[in-house]
């Protein structure tokens, strides 16, 4: 396998994204992000989906997450309704959950997935509805944190990498 | 888990997307947070994945060509990494080479991603005595995006036997000689355990110092006194400068006489006696450990016999040192029969028998045994390891422990035992007639021994020559 470039560049897993492989999960994602964007926002949307498929392709999932949705923030309304948010959303869902199909253990990585998907959208939801932006912006950074973190100390435990607590 | 700067990057997307809703006010930003946040911790969950199934699984072996070497050899070790399946990670393996170890190539071996295996073949050189063992492995793995390191493997161990000599030979004249050191009388009466002496009761006596069987046979009371075991110190001073790494490559001078010292040194440790170290180089004193019976001063003293090493020799024009104390003096002597100019002016700097001390003190045998002995006042025993190549010094050296009350032990490695080839017979004969000539008049200094220390095949060969000269008539030519 040659890596390129590009592979370089992209902030993808090689476990995942084997860099000189081209990733079908992942261009189906974007596919099904370009079909959603045009159907809720027809030109705009194909626009914005060609956008996000190219951050994908030259810079890895998460700059393509972070393109789409800033371009999605100038374009939407404040006040949409949950259908077009479902709607918009449901491409980058894919996005992310397509290389878990390359992991070792498959269903371990979707459950970890959505166990993380909800605890993080959980803590944000209830930041936006008890206050504001701010807070729901604090307890999403916040609930990311502690989500990368509690991973950590479990990799800890299961490489039997804590010392002993008595010797 | 350690994430790489590309994770710290897109993690940090997520306090863009933030910032961006906050200023924009549209809550649509945030909804992004939760999907790069699933995206990293299911990648992060799947990394763990991998690394705890290469963690079970991988393998990492030592194989040597054997597992008892000797001091300074160089031995050949294959490392061995398998994994049963290939990982798309990259793997990197750092194995745990001991750490008093030369190794040829010490980078870490990569386990390709289609690949099941990697091995490197090394060499290792194991320059210090004692058993090692291999630490387990340091298996790097990575994936872009986070980075962990775990062990593997459990160490392999290899002996490292300090460079021993079969055909040693210590004696006098061709004879061996048993060289005793353990217990000693002192001749005094005192506390003790060994009974001495019994005699009548005198006041002051300790009451448990009665003999009562002689007491009853006799009509006064008596009392048994006992050898006081005192504690005689071993002073070993050991000569390793250039001219005693003569000899070949397992049997050297310093070789035979670091056998000596570590028989003297096993000796004085299970009389309990106390023992120091020092060494001498050519401009130095390399080593001085002070008089101690303790475990750790033997251990010390044991640790630096066995990894001294003969000084590598000066060769460069310059590195020719003062003259022997004994040249110096011939020299002046001549000096007094000559009348011309050169003699006039260089006797004046001859006339100061102050700067003849001064001389020998800079002589690093000399320097040896007097820092062995300084500040000292015990009487004990001063073992001399040196060869004949400085007989001047030594004689001044045995003379200086003498002064200081010591029996003095000299072991002299002589340099034609260890010449090879002996292209000329006769004259290496001649060279240890000369030698043993030496030896005697040593030994013959009052409480001083002085013992030959050198192959035995070699000393074999020169006394044969030695027999052959006498012929059956007695003449010897």
């Amino acid at each position: 396998m040659r890596t390129t470039t590009l592979d370089r560049l992209r902030a993808e897993s090689t476990l995942l994204a084997p860099p000189g492989r081209l990733d079908w999960a992942g261009v189906g994602a974007c596919l099904i992000i370009i079909a959603s964007l045009t159907g809720l926002l027809e030109g705009i949307g194909l626009a914005i989906g060609l956008l996000t498929a190219l951050a994908w392709l030259a810079f890895g999932t998460p700059y393509a997450i972070a393109v789409g949705h800033v371009l999605l923030v100038v374009t939407l309304p404040t006040e949409s309704s949950w259908q077009t948010i479902a709607l918009a959303e449901v491409g980058f869902v894919a996005l992310v959950l397509a290389p878990i199909v390359r992991a070792p253990r498959p269903g371990a990585g979707v459950l970890a997935a959505i166990l993380a998907g909800a605890f993080v959208a959980s803590a944000t939801l209830f930041g936006l509805a008890i206050s504001g932006l701010w807070l729901a912006a604090a307890l999403a950074l916040a609930a990311t944190a502690l989500g990368v973190y509690a991973v950590h100390r479990i990799g800890l435990v299961r490489l039997d990498l804590l010392p002993d607590a008595h010797p | 888990m350690r994430p790489t700067r590309r994770l710290w990057a897109s993690l940090a997307l997520c306090v863009v997307l933030a910032a961006v809703a906050i200023i924009l006010a549209h809550p649509l930003a945030l909804a992004g947070i939760p999907v790069i946040a699933t995206w990293a911790i299911s990648h992060q969950w799947a990394f763990l994945e991998e690394c705890v199934a290469i963690d079970a699984s991988l393998t990492v072996e030592e194989s040597l060509e054997t597992h008892a070497v000797a001091v300074d050899d160089t031995t050949e070790a294959t490392i061995t990494a398998t994994i049963p399946r290939p990982t798309s990670l990259h793997v990197d393996i750092a194995p745990g080479f001991p750490v008093a170890t030369r190794v040829s190539n010490a980078t870490p071996l990569s386990i390709a991603r289609d690949l099941t295996q990697v091995n490197r073949t090394v060499d290792i050189t194991w320059p210090v005595a004692g058993r090692h063992r291999f630490d387990p492995a340091t298996i790097t793995a990575t994936d872009g995006l986070l980075t962990q390191s775990f062990t593997a493997g459990s160490g392999t161990a290899v002996t490292v036997e300090p460079r021993s000599v079969d055909d040693i030979h210590v004696g006098a004249g061709g004879e061996r000689h048993a060289v005793a050191y353990g217990d000693h009388q002192t001749d005094r009466t005192g506390p003790g355990t060994e009974p001495a002496t019994v005699r009548e009761y005198a006041p002051g006596d300790p009451a448990n110092w009665i003999d009562w069987n002689a007491s009853a046979r006799l009509p006064e009371i008596h009392v048994r006194e006992f050898q006081v075991e005192s504690d005689h110190a071993l002073h070993l001073v050991v000569d390793h400068r250039p001219s005693l790494a003569e000899g070949t490559d397992d049997r050297t001078k310093l070789d035979m006489l670091r056998l000596v010292a570590l028989s003297l040194l096993h000796s004085a440790r299970r009389s309990d006696d106390p023992v120091g170290l020092v060494t001498a180089t050519d401009d130095t004193i390399a080593t001085h450990i002070r008089p101690g019976a303790d475990p750790n001063t033997f251990a010390a003293i044991r640790r630096r016999l066995l990894v001294m090493r003969a000084d590598a020799r000066d060769t460069s024009p310059t590195a020719r040192g003062p003259i022997s104390a004994t040249k110096a003096r011939q020299a002046v002597t001549a000096l007094d029969d000559d009348d011309s100019a050169f003699a006039r002016t260089l006797r004046p700097y001859f006339a100061d028998s102050g700067a003849y001390h001064q001389r020998v003190a800079d002589r690093p045998l000399y320097e040896a045994v007097d820092a062995a002995l300084t500040p000292s006042g015990s009487r004990g025993l001063t073992v001399i390891l040196t060869d004949d190549e400085h007989p001047g010094e030594l004689t001044e050296a045995i003379g200086r422990a003498r002064s200081a009350g010591q029996s003095v032990l000299v072991f002299l490695a002589p340099t034609v035992l260890f010449t090879p080839p002996m292209a000329d017979p006769e004259a290496a004969y001649e060279r240890y007639v000369a030698f043993e000539e030496y030896r005697r008049e040593l030994a013959a200094t009052p409480g001083v021994s002085a013992l030959e220390v050198g192959p035995r095949d070699a000393l074999a060969e020169l006394l044969s020559i030695g027999r052959a000269r006498r012929t059956p008539g007695g003449v010897t030519t």
